[in-house]
């Protein structure tokens, strides 16, 4: 089963907000949408799940028409996030009224999870804590049997524990269940233990995919120049992760034996291989403005 | 445990890891290894490379991955078929020899240390590879 989007666009208010947008989700796979905040993710959920209608595409699954035909509506789970009606009802009153939308529920489970992680089945989720909320999120989207499940945000302003019950979560279920999960977020490095490709949205379209490749080529270095100015094939060759005075993390991601021989000059004071973590592949995988985000984004934070 | 220098791409790493838990007997034939994703979770990589690592260790048979019930450690069939693996065995092996005569590390000295790296464990009931046939 694959869910096709084809050449979805979409404007609010005489703006643009998604052009000619398209790309295919296949069974059991953990996709990321990654896109600066404002990019046009939560319109893309919107208008794939639906809620928003698009001005112009199609969005098929098993070649019929899924907005069209009511009966595909229990193969996908969306809500949009953080406000939507969830957060005025409480676990018990949100698994009886799914459960006339899901006919596939999965009422144990569901009963199960809320239990393991203690929350309160007779409180409104508004007045859950943060982490509590994202909890329910993961467990109410995937107790709805749906083949395909979107989240948005799903790790944004977690704690490291939280984030890792989380992942667990989803990775447990897609494991057993081949659901298809598009995961939205504005942090790349996020979804470098979840996902098996990345589409990327920029300017109201999907700039490109991206599968995590190892590149044999990939090295990362610290050093230390003795000149005044960073020599300026550094910046040309590598992506500069961290920079203290004259001391540099690098990583270059089409390493050569000309390189090689730059480094070995005269330029520096100190040089050292690093390990390259995941983190560091999964990064070169992107283009560098992608990298550029990031670290605007950090600068933000 | 003897930790590798080099530096490695991630899924040879796992893929070492993995063997050398297999050699020193943390994981035993017929053990069954997480799945890709909950690997990649565990390991802190990506999907990917964790199933790059998955299908390599596949050819070398040191895993075998069953339709729907997971992937298990392999038993090992007396001999190894992969002969890409045997020659970079023994292209390691020979590149350590030069090494060790270049330090004036004696045939005795060598001997010694490849037994002890074989490990005392279970060395007589893993079946004789010779790797001379």
């Amino acid at each position: 089963m694959t869910l096709v989007i084809e050449n979805i666009s979409k404007k609010i208010q005489q703006q643009d907000v998604l052009k000619n947008v398209s790309f295919e989700l296949n069974t059991g796979e953990i996709v990321g949408l990654v896109g600066r905040n404002g990019s046009g993710k939560t319109t893309l959920f919107d208008t794939i799940a639906g809620e928003l209608l698009p001005d112009f595409g199609r969005i098929g699954l098993d070649g019929l028409d899924y907005i069209k035909t009511i009966r595909l509506h229990e193969q996908l789970f969306y809500v949009d996030m953080p406000e939507n009606w969830l957060r005025y009802y409480s676990p018990r009153k949100i698994k009886a009224i799914l459960k006339l939308a899901y006919p596939n529920f999965d009422e144990q489970w569901y009963d199960a999870e809320i239990k393991r992680f203690g929350l309160n089945n007779s409180k409104r989720i508004r007045t859950y804590s943060k982490g509590m909320r994202a909890l329910f999120m993961i467990i109410v989207s995937f107790a709805s049997r749906a083949q395909y499940v979107f989240l948005d945000e799903p790790l944004d302003g977690l704690d490291v524990l939280i984030r890792d019950q989380v992942k667990q979560l989803i990775v447990n279920q897609v494991t057993s269940h081949q659901t298809t999960v598009l995961i939205a977020s504005h942090n790349l490095v996020d979804l470098d233990t979840l996902v098996d490709r990345v589409l990327l949205l920029k300017n109201h379209t999907i700039d490109r995919t991206f599968a995590i490749e190892e590149n044999k080529n990939i090295r990362k270095y610290q050093l230390a120049y003795s000149g005044e100015v960073l020599p300026t094939f550094l910046r040309d060759s590598g992506t500069i992760i961290a920079q203290t005075g004259h001391v540099v993390t690098i990583v270059f991601n089409d390493f050569t034996e000309a390189l090689g021989i730059k480094l070995a000059g005269q330029d520096f004071k100190f040089i050292e291989e690093l390990p390259i973590g995941s983190e560091d592949v999964f990064r070169a995988s992107f283009a560098e403005e992608a990298h550029v985000w990031q670290q605007e984004l950090e600068g933000t934070k | 445990m003897v930790q590798i220098q080099r530096s490695q791409p991630l899924y040879e790493q796992l893929m070492w890891r993995i063997k050398s838990q297999v050699a020193s007997g943390v994981l035993n034939i017929g053990d069954k290894l997480p799945s890709v994703r909950e690997m990649a979770l565990i390991e802190g990589l990506n999907p990917n490379t964790v199933a790059k690592a998955y299908k390599a260790l596949e050819q070398q048979q040191v895993i075998a991955t069953v339709a729907g019930k997971g992937t298990f450690i392999r038993g090992n069939d007396g001999f190894v078929t992969d002969e890409r693996l045997l020659a970079s065995i023994r292209q390691q092996l020979a590149e350590a020899v030069i090494d060790a005569k270049r330090a004036a590390i004696s045939r005795a000295q060598l001997h010694q240390w490849l037994d002890a790296s074989y490990g005392e464990d279970r060395g007589e009931e893993r079946h004789g590879h010779d790797l001379s046939h």
